[in-house]
């Protein structure tokens, strides 16, 4: 009796205090260009207002929005970078996992999205290997690895950290030749976009390189799955990707189509288009969604 | 036994070495000693010019094969990653001597001391820098603060190091970066080939004024310079904080 009284006098003291560290309070995001929006209204430039995590733009929806819709209050704090890769530089994901432990109000909830500059700031391959200068899968696994644990070691419990798969560098190269070949390849060569896909004329080369980034988010995944078993019952892990047999079942294995970018560079989702449907995949991935929807959003 | 306790002899022997009393180095000061054992050093420079620091870096793994391999390595303080190849050095003393699958071998060229790290292990290490390499710093947000002082005597003995040439794009006329020259200026403030460069607090940048701007920041005192950029297609304001 004595017993079950002090447990229920625990419960009543403890269980609220559980609950409201796992509601949904405060959205911070780690990520890139894509995170931050940029080109998404076909001017050069960032526009994070309209990017699919962090926007306020009503036509995109974005993930802070989705979840303001369910709390009000809730708050927002990204720390994406344009030019940010997962594993390389002052900004890389480990940087900005950084940044975010820093804050004084820290977030409940993490998206990340990097990955894309990992590849196109890399120098072409030689003649026999296009993937000879990309970082090795165990590169870049140990790069977020180390991002993952500093945010399991500084985010409240009951925390939830999403890690989405990065986009296929050769199907954004395919959705700009679809826009306009002529103006696409002028800017991307003008302004040297990914020039390791865009200068690459070689498709098998192209695809070889696209297949990395499978590995790359293969190594994500599991990655996701060890840091969630390993800090189960603090802060959750979870990731969109399922692999790449099925096409647009995540956004790793989205194929951007020409409406899909913007018109300035070619090479970033354009706000009612690719920004919003990657806000609806990341939706669906975490914990109001399904991640069985998220096909439906890439359509 | 006997094995063993020869292979930790052989091991210590240049820690041993380094330890003999006025050579021992500590804390942030560099040594006449370790000056003359550095890897790369700088041509002329006293001991009073570099300083030293304790780092921990984190192999992240490696990558290539052959001539073409490099590791990746990030400083756990600032998670800064560097891509190193065989014979690179990280700071002045500490040279990449192998690269192997998922492991390397670094020498402290002031020790002698070799040591293996594997991918996803960590190293701690002393660093040894020379004031031209702490000259720009990058902590970013693509944020560099400069000493105004050091990078004007860069620019003395390396020069600016870099020019460009104007082209177009959609309503926009950047100045394309053709080359950066090693050690100069230009390198030290992280410009790289290809960078489109837009302005600089406002001023269009062109073949003509790109080295006055440069220089600039060698020259300034307690201001900051806002350069707009292209790299990789994405525009975005670098800014150097001038101290």
């Amino acid at each position: 009796m004595r017993l079950s009284v002090c447990l229920g006098v625990l419960s009543a003291v403890l269980l609220p205090t559980l609950a409201s560290a796992a509601d949904p309070s405060k959205l911070s995001g780690i990520g890139d260009s894509i995170s931050q929006g940029w080109g998404a209204n076909n001017f050069p430039g960032e526009h994070p207002e309209l990017g699919f995590g962090q926007g306020t733009d009503a036509t995109v929806n974005s993930l802070y929005l989705r979840y303001k819709a369910k709390n009000a209050a809730m708050t927002k704090q990204f720390v994406s970078v344009s030019g940010a890769e997962m594993v390389g530089g002052r900004d890389n994901a480990a940087g900005q996992a950084a940044r975010i432990c820093a804050m004084t109000a820290k977030p409940n909830r993490v998206v990340i999205e990097l990955g894309g500059n990992d590849v196109c700031s890399r120098d072409k391959g030689t003649t026999s290997d296009a993937t000879a200068n990309l970082y090795s899968v165990t590169t870049y696994r140990n790069a977020l690895k180390s991002a993952l644990d500093l945010l399991a070691g500084c985010l409240p419990a009951g925390s939830q950290v999403q890690v989405l798969s990065m986009p296929r560098v050769d199907y954004l190269y395919n959705a700009g030749n679809a826009k306009n070949v002529i103006t696409c390849n002028l800017v991307w060569s003008i302004a040297g976009v990914c020039r390791v896909v865009t200068g690459e004329s070689n498709a098998t080369r192209r695809a070889a390189i696209g297949a990395r980034i499978d590995q790359y988010n293969d190594g994500l995944r599991a990655e996701v799955e060890a840091a969630a078993a390993r800090y189960a019952g603090t802060v959750s892990f979870i990731t969109d990707w399922r692999g790449s047999a099925v096409s647009n079942s995540s956004v790793g294995t989205y194929k951007f189509g020409k409406d899909d970018i913007d018109s300035f560079d070619c090479f970033h989702p354009a706000k009612d288009t690719g920004q919003r449907k990657l806000a609806c995949a990341a939706w669906e991935a975490a914990e109001y969604g399904t991640l069985s929807n998220v096909p439906a959003c890439l359509k | 036994m006997k094995t063993q306790l020869l292979s930790f002899v052989v091991l210590a022997l240049p820690w041993l070495a380094s330890c003999n009393g006025a050579d021992l180095a500590s804390g942030a000061t560099v040594s006449e000693r370790e000056v003359s054992a550095l890897a790369v050093a700088e041509p002329g420079a006293k001991a009073t010019e570099y300083s030293a620091r304790s780092a921990t870096l984190r192999l992240f793994g490696t990558q290539g094969e052959g001539a073409a391999a490099f590791a990746t390595l990030a400083d756990t303080a600032t998670w800064d990653t560097s891509n190193v190849r065989v014979g690179e050095t990280m700071g002045r003393s500490l040279k990449l001597s192998a690269v192997r699958e998922s492991a390397i071998e670094i020498v402290d060229t002031t020790t002698n001391s070799r040591r293996t790290v594997r991918a996803g292990e960590d190293l701690t290490v002393r660093v040894i820098e020379h004031e031209f390499d702490r000259a720009a710093r990058e902590t970013g947000e693509h944020v560099f603060h400069i000493s105004a002082s050091s990078l004007a005597r860069v620019a003395s003995r390396y020069g600016i190091g870099t020019t460009c040439e104007s082209v177009e794009l959609a309503t926009y006329t950047p100045c394309k970066v053709t080359a950066v020259a090693k050690n100069s200026l230009a390198a030290r403030v992280g410009l790289q080939a290809g960078d489109l460069l837009i302005s600089a607090d406002g001023v269009t940048v062109t073949p003509d004024n790109l080295g006055a701007i440069l220089r600039g920041l060698g020259e300034s005192r307690s201001q900051s310079v806002q350069l707009t950029l292209a790299r990789g297609g994405v525009f975005f304001p670098r800014v150097y904080l001038v101290e």
